[in-house]
């Protein structure tokens, strides 16, 4: 490897210090008590109080929108790998007419604007008494989960030896046997991957739950703290409160699983 | 074991590349064959549509007396040791022996049976509780034969087998094949693009080139007799020394002329044909190199390489400084030096003829054993 | 060739079937659930339909609306405001990303944990990022205008929010803050499939850095490049959660994207033929581009397997 010069290095420092600074600052200023967040602020505290966590649970019942994430995204996430393992399997290994055609028609929805199906949605959901339901969110939820599901696994199977199949097949294993007998036990840190991802686009998303929700009790995470409302000012302390505890099951993620998150972002973007 | 029998197949891909034409091809009950030929000649193909794993477009294909063609290689019973051995990586070795076995519902005693015989017989008992990730290449082969010898199944499909391992192994692991052969009295089709390899195995020899088979037949046979110009210069190593000759005829003898390749043969070796170019080929081990006086041919030796018993003369028909179109292989003891000027001696008889359009051989060429 | 028979490719066409049997769950979710919808807002753009009026009926009225669309100003500062938005944060986000991407590259250690750090950015929910952008642009308690101040910069605080120009700067650096990790880790995956030996072998041929920069790591590196480019193009033309939680589109209107406009014609002014018909023009320009990908990366996208 080439000689350190500090330029990269410096960069790199620079990159990690503009990345965390504002999570520092806003970990540091969520614990700030009420009456100092409207002072001039100071880089280091000079006192750490909890009452805007404690606000955040008792006060506002902040487990119901983090309920509601988790049970949206958990069952969507579910339903996306399980049925897209199939047909990533299919599009990745099998030989059938249309193949091209499928993998271009799954990327292409991939890329739909939400925006241009949400109103049909809405009133789909409403005929259906959907709205404000968890299902009312996982349905919609499945169309940009399901495409990017199939379209990561895709990239994940490929990658797997082709001969590990024909050698099953010549040992006489049919195709399902092949699929969870070899193909999916092998493919677990694709298939774990994929999950993740799939798990973080869904507790992030935004717009499809604020349309399909309607009160606090189906709230999701980002709705909930996007639509705080004080009484006579913006209630910074707890909205950074819940922005810090919305933000701590996904570094947890992050952090644990950077290596496979990297790994699956650039796998089927940039082939090798 | 049965015999498996190809007839006019072919594979054409829907891009227009044809992969395998005219094959026919048939194998015995019990008999060794290989395929044999440069990347892209084929064989793999063809390999694969006798697996199962691609269908002909066109064509038959018998396993035994059952028609196959349209049969999928689940249900073939065949096994198949590929060139990356394609062992399963989260199975045991044990497991690995054991899952053809389980496919075919067998009873778990006869599993542990067969399993523990061919581990035995292999030398894999140590391995059995490992995983392929933590075993030799060598070790990872054996593995691979035994998950088909474990099978009993009517033929082996054997993809370059040999081609991962390294040279001094190879030579071992190739006479262990060929023991293997004749205890199994197994039917087997070899892939390979080694003619030597070719050579020692084979019972018989399929040389293929550009998707077709240029050559069936015992490889002394295909060495002695090569059909064509493709197989005279690929079977046999170092390469056949191939001239294309103006042949200027009189009487019943005819002077073939090439650049510094200069040769007086009977005209009746030339064939019936009366062409006046041919194309002549003679193996390196088959020149001889003598003192420039005894002979119309003259070289100069441009490079001597020692091989051990034997040297590897590289020659310049057209003096020295020319380009090297001359290879001999004499004993070490009679080892010219280099910039030396010999005379080469070719025997009528040692010289193989083809038909410089076609490049078929000439019928009543030589040459004998 | 007519001559021989054509056997009844039996294995294959087992194969096929099965194959679709595979894909049809997944691919009747995406159609059920993608496509009759989008089928729907194209139908209701063709029509008048505003919920506020509901006596007024839903009478088909063709191009009516995007006519409406079309002559309407909002829409066409929107539109200019996305296309704003996209150019100058695809832009930076490519600099920026890019040379980090190669500091990343060179500095060997501590990959791991540079990677984990990047990633929380892009992790994070788009409402969480926006509200810490916010908080820290805020002109009272916000830390960008006490650094500013305490800098000599400015003397008094700014109210960036309140200002329609100003209030692009909150916005440009927290979509830059986000996603420029993301393009960071495209790039330098695209930049570790490299070959190292041709770096040697230009060093050998005595090439400078700047040269090899030029001759190896931009045309090598460009399939990453567009990858890079046209998913976040995509991504920054539908910009929505960032804007909504950030500005709202204000002050007024003046950072209104278009997917903003369309949804408060729809969801808050319940305008639902003429909101469908902005979402259908949304997502005509999202297909164009999108098209354009795939023309640009062609085979490597949909390159089918053995």
């Amino acid at each position: 490897m080439r000689r350190l010069g500090w330029i990269p290095i410096a960069m790199v420092a620079g990159l990690v210090l503009a990345t965390a600074f504002p999570f520092y600052w806003i970990i540091v200023s969520s614990l700030q008590p009420e009456s100092r967040l409207f002072d001039v602020p100071s880089l280091i505290p000079l006192e750490l109080v909890g009452e805007h966590y404690r606000a955040l649970f008792d006060e506002r019942d902040f487990w119901i929108p983090i309920r509601n994430s988790f049970i949206v995204a958990g069952a969507t996430t579910f339903l996306c790998v399980t049925l897209g393992a199939f047909a990533a399997y299919a599009l990745a290994r099998l030989r059938f007419r249309g193949k091209a055609l499928i993998l271009a028609f799954i990327l292409a929805v991939a890329m739909f604007p939400q925006i241009s199906i949400v109103s049909p949605l809405y009133l789909l959901l409403r005929e259906l008494r959907l709205i404000n339901t968890y299902p009312g969110l996982v349905l919609p939820y499945l169309t940009f989960a399901m495409p990017l599901t199939v379209w990561l696994l895709v990239g994940f199977f490929r990658q797997l030896p082709g001969e590990l199949e024909e050698a099953a097949l010549m040992d006489g294993a049919s195709r399902m046997r092949t699929f969870y007998e070899i193909i999916l036990p092998l493919s677990a840190p694709g298939l774990a991957t994929t999950a993740i991802l799939t798990f973080l686009y869904c507790w992030n998303e935004f717009l499809f739950a604020l349309s399909f929700t309607i009160g606090p009790e189906r709230y999701t995470v980002p709705v909930a703290i996007a639509l705080f409302r004080g009484q006579y000012q913006v209630p910074w302390g707890q909205i950074l409160a819940a922005a810090v505890v919305a933000t701590a099951p996904v570094a947890l993620l992050v952090l644990v699983f950077q290596r496979r998150i990297v790994q699956g972002l650039t796998s089927g973007a940039v082939k090798g | 074991m049965a015999s498996i029998r190809l007839e006019q197949v072919e594979k054409v891909y829907p891009n227009g590349h044809v992969a395998a034409r005219d094959l026919d091809l048939s194998i015995d009950d019990g008999e060794l064959l290989v395929l044999v030929g440069p990347s892209g000649s084929g064989k793999s193909t063809a390999m694969r549509m006798i697996a199962g794993l691609e269908t002909p477009t066109a064509g038959r294909i018998w396993i035994g007396e059952r028609d196959v063609t349209g049969v999928p290689p689940q249900e073939r019973d065949l096994a198949m040791v590929f060139q990356s051995y394609a062992l399963y990586p989260h199975k045991t070795v044990a497991e690995n022996l054991a899952f053809g076995l389980r496919m075919r519902r067998l009873a778990p005693a006869e599993i542990a049976e067969r399993v523990r015989k061919v581990s035995a017989a292999l030398d894999l008992d140590e391995l059995l509780e490992r995983k392929p990730a933590q075993l030799s290449g060598g070790q990872r082969q054996r593995v691979a034969l035994g998950r088909a010898i474990v099978r009993e199944p009517n033929a082996f499909l054997l993809d370059e087998p040999l081609s991962n391992l390294d040279p001094k192994l190879r030579v071992r692991t190739r006479a262990e094949l060929a023991r293997l052969h004749r205890r199994l009295e197994a039917t087997m089709v070899y892939v390979t693009h080694d003619q030597e390899e070719a050579m020692t195995l084979g019972d018989r020899v399929a040389v293929m080139n550009d998707a077709r088979v240029q050559q069936i037949g015992p490889p002394m046979e295909l060495y002695q007799r090569p059909a064509n110009i493709f197989v005279a210069g690929f079977m046999g190593s170092p390469e056949m020394n191939l001239y294309r000759c103006t042949a200027a005829r009189r009487d019943d003898r005819a002077l073939l002329t090439s650049g510094g390749f200069r040769l007086e043969v009977a005209a009746a070796h030339l064939g019936t044909d009366a062409s006046d170019a041919v194309v002549a080929g003679i193996r390196p081990q088959d020149v001889e190199l003598t003192t420039p006086d005894q002979t119309d041919m003259g070289a100069v030796v441009e490079l001597v390489e020692a091989l051990g018993n034997d040297a590897l003369v590289h020659l310049a028909l057209g003096g020295a400084g020319g380009a090297i179109d001359l290879r001999a292989i004499v004993p070490e003891d009679r080892r010219p030096r280099a910039g030396e000027s010999v005379g080469v001696r070719m025997r009528a008889e040692r010289l193989h003829f083809f038909d410089v359009t076609t490049g078929r051989r000439i019928q009543g060429s030589a040459s004998s054993v | 060739m007519s001559r021989r028979e054509r056997r009844p490719a039996t294995a294959e066409a087992r194969e096929a079937r099965l194959a679709r049997a595979f894909v049809a769950p997944a691919l009747g979710v995406i159609v059920l659930i993608a496509m009759f919808p989008l089928a729907y807002t194209f139908w209701e753009s063709l029509h008048l339909h505003d919920l506020r009026m509901p006596w007024l009926g839903r009478p088909f009225i063709g191009l009516g609306n995007y006519r409406e669309a079309f002559g309407e100003p909002r829409f066409w500062s929107a539109l200019a405001h996305t296309g704003f938005f996209t150019v100058v944060t695809v832009g930076l986000e490519l600099c920026l990303g890019l040379a980090l991407a190669l500091a990343v590259n060179r500095a060997y250690r501590g990959r791991g944990l540079v990677r984990a750090a990047v990633l929380l950015p892009w992790a994070i929910p788009t409402v969480v990022a926006a509200l810490i952008w916010r908080f820290m642009f805020d002109g009272q308690t916000g830390i960008v205008n006490a650094v500013l101040m305490s800098v000599g910069v400015m003397d008094s605080p700014l109210i960036w929010f309140v200002h329609s120009t100003a209030a692009w700067v909150p916005v440009i650096l927290s979509d830059v803050w986000k996603m420029t990790p993301f393009v960071a880790l495209l790039l330098l995956a695209g930049l570790q499939n490299i070959d190292t030996h041709l770096y040697e072998a230009a060093r050998m041929d005595g090439a400078s850095a700047w040269r090899q920069f030029r001759e190896i790591t931009l045309p090598l590196l460009r399939p990453a490049l567009m990858v890079a480019v046209v998913f976040r193009t995509l991504d920054a033309f539908r910009v929505f959660d960032l804007l909504f939680v950030l500005t709202g589109g204000g002050p007024g209107t003046s950072t209104e994207p278009i997917a903003l406009f369309a949804f408060s014609s729809l969801l808050q002014n319940l305008r639902f033929g003429f909101g469908s018909a902005l979402s259908m023009i949304i997502f005509a320009v999202t297909f164009l581009l999108a098209i354009a990908y795939v023309r640009l990366l062609g085979s490597e996208l949909t390159e089918a397997e053995r």
